[in-house]
């Protein structure tokens, strides 16, 4: 399956290629975010905030094909 | 010691304020307001006082302790206003002695008038060729007059004309005039006065006394820890500045896009905290820049433009989205312009932003169209009869073109944070006593930043009690003269409040705990939604526009659903 990854803020320096930090990875069916974040060599330790379709999601959950993964570090403004 | 200025008279006292002693900041604001000014009175009208104070903390040292707080009766929401700004005026002020000015009466005389502000004590001084100045010459000009050391604050051409969104500008701690008490039109207030600027040199001031300046040290090595510690005070917003936040509020569907009518703009990253980083750092300019004395978060900048001259600086996420997505605009050099045009005409980045989205809406200019953006915000400048209704902000702007879709509470626009994909938020915006207005309560921090806990920002349990510990929380902060962006490390790390507290007590030689301090915050509150209620705004007036409730935003396609009887439950103290 296919899995819209996009990297906000310090965590795009995975990517720096990935123009605006999106990313488009393959991945193998029950894979979660976890997995994908090992795919994208983005370290858990270094994430805050992750979305799956724009709705907070935790490192287990299982995606499904076509969803949109937003990875985010500590933030915060005002 | 607080000095009284009477601008019909022209006579200056001071005393030592017996009736105010305790309070600083929003809590002192907004207390001397409620005591001295008629509800009734016209905002603009002789009745009206404009209040500049200092927090309990201003001019200590503080870590992040450099905060100000304006006051007045507000022309654009008819409620109390409390107007939080940056710059080094208030550590000045403090070094000075002064916990408040207050600013009384109109003039007899149609001519600018300039206080200055000095340890001999206050002078008021004509100052004719300031007439019709926006606000970066005007801060030139006194600064070649005063001194470049000297701290500014001032109207330009829209506080003048009385617009009633008019903002008042101060200089940062480089002297540009970046930072602004943006909201509620206090700038037309001060305009009514005759006050074109206040300047404050502290040359002889002297070092703020402590009861106990050990335990002051103590405590203020504490909150610096934490903001040292605290991933988003000490990596987050030096880097990114406040403006990291678009892409988080695009992908979590929160970012009002083209006048509230969706939740997720496509060009966000073009006007993002990671672009406004690269492109600052590819044309000279800066991030990580102190607005104040002490700052340790440092997350304003200075935005240069192609050629690498100043722009524009204290380039704020509101600001890039109100005049951005709000507007269907992602030429982030353009919304610099902007941005640098409302600090220059003197009105306030959201109020602005807002009124041009609903005058788009009306088919004044098409979404997307910047060039005609920045024509719109000119004739605010002008003072045309067009400049004047965007300029009397978004709720009048609305009924000028007959629009339905006016994104207000109380008459003050609502900021980057859609209240039906953020809900505590909402909750604040449709309660506070201030009008819509997301620093009052910052429920964005357990809606989706993570920090305080977590409330899932889609459904509505849990978002009225998350907003009313924030706003008295916030009504605390708001009056020791600290940056109100502490509350990240507080939220997370206990040495912060306990450092805020020991600061506080050691400062006065008081032996006050947390709940004696929230107190505080609650009275702020009451003192505040007393006043509004005496100017004929109750708890009727505590909800969102309609529309909120009936439209829904994608992507998530929601509504504010949070029942009209919970939102009456916020203030059950």
């Amino acid at each position: 399956m296919q899995i819209e990854v996009r990297l906000y803020a310090t965590l795009r320096q995975a990517a720096p290629d990935a123009p605006a930090g999106v990313l488009t990875v393959a991945a193998s069916a029950g894979a979660t975010v976890a997995d994908l974040l090992a795919l994208v060599n983005v370290d858990p330790a270094a994430v805050r905030l992750l979305m799956v379709n724009g709705i907070a999601a935790d490192l287990g959950r299982v995606l499904r094909d076509g969803d949109r993964l937003g990875v985010f570090p500590p933030l915060g403004g005002g | 010691m607080f000095y009284r200025v009477n601008m019909a008279t022209l006579a200056v006292s001071k005393d030592d304020g017996p009736q105010y002693q305790g309070l600083g900041g929003r809590a002192l604001s907004s207390r001397i307001v409620s005591a001295e000014v008629d509800p009734a009175a016209h905002p603009l009208g002789a009745a009206n006082k404009l209040v500049f104070v200092t927090g309990l903390l201003s001019g200590t040292g503080a870590p992040n302790g450099g905060r100000m707080s304006l006051g007045a009766k507000s022309p654009l929401t008819g409620t109390i206003k409390e107007s939080n700004v940056g710059g080094p005026m208030s550590t000045k002020l403090g070094r000075l002695g002064i916990r408040g000015i207050i600013v009384e009466g109109l003039p007899n005389k149609d001519v600018p008038y300039v206080l200055k502000v000095t340890a001999a004590g206050i002078a008021i001084e004509e100052a004719p060729g300031l007439k019709g100045l926006d606000i970066y010459d005007t801060a030139a000009a006194l600064q070649k007059q005063y001194g470049a050391k000297a701290a500014v604050g001032c109207i330009g051409t829209a506080g003048e004309n009385k617009m009633a969104q008019a903002c008042v500008g101060f200089t940062d701690m480089e002297g540009a005039p970046t930072r602004q008490a943006g909201r509620g039109g206090l700038g037309a207030v001060m305009g009514s006065k005759g006050l074109k600027a206040i300047v404050v040199d502290d040359a002889r001031g002297r070092p703020v006394s402590f009861a106990d300046e050990a335990a002051f040290r103590a405590g203020a090595k504490k909150l610096s820890g934490a903001l040292l510690a605290h991933p988003v005070t000490s990596q987050g917003l030096p880097t990114y500045g406040t403006d990291v936040l678009a892409n988080i509020l695009s992908e979590a569907g929160g970012l009002p896009t083209r006048n509230f009518s969706s939740g997720r703009f496509e060009g966000a990253n073009n006007i993002g905290g990671e672009t406004l980083h690269a492109t600052a750092m590819e044309r000279g300019g800066k991030t990580g820049h102190g607005c104040s004395p002490g700052c340790i978060i440092r997350c304003s900048n200075i935005y240069k433009d192609k050629k690498g001259d100043v722009l524009t600086g204290g380039f704020e996420y509101e600001s890039c989205w109100s005049l951005g997505a709000d507007l269907g605009i992602d030429n982030l050099d353009d919304i610099a312009l902007m941005n640098r045009l409302c600090d220059d005409y003197g009105v306030d980045t959201i109020e602005t932003g807002v009124a041009l989205g609903v005058a788009m809406e009306a088919g004044v200019a098409k979404f997307g169209d910047s060039k005609a953006a920045i024509e719109l915000i000119k004739e605010i400048g002008k003072a045309t009869p067009l400049g004047r209704i965007l300029g009397s902000g978004a709720e009048v702007t609305g009924k000028a073109f007959g629009i339905t879709r006016v994104p207000t509470v109380k008459g003050q626009a609502i900021p980057a944070y859609d209240p039906r994909a953020v809900k505590g938020v909402g909750v604040t915006y449709a309660t506070t006593p201030m009008g819509a207005d997301h620093t009052a309560g910052y429920s964005v921090t357990a809606n989706i930043l993570s920090v305080g806990g977590k409330v899932d920002p889609l459904k509505p349990e849990g978002q009225v009690d998350l907003s009313r510990n924030l706003q008295i929380a916030t009504a605390f902060l708001d009056s020791t003269g600290l940056c109100l962006f502490v509350a990240f490390a507080v939220l997370d790390i206990p040495e912060a409040l306990e450092g805020i507290i020991e600061m506080c007590n050691a400062r006065f030689g008081w032996q006050k705990t947390a709940d004696d301090y929230l107190e505080m915050g609650k009275q702020v509150l009451r003192d505040e939604r007393a006043f509004n209620a005496g100017a004929g705004i109750g708890q009727g007036d505590d909800d969102l526009p309609e529309f909120f409730r009936k439209e829904q935003l994608p992507p998530h396609n929601v509504v504010f659903d949070i029942p009209k009887s919970e939102l009456d439950k916020v203030f059950n103290f």
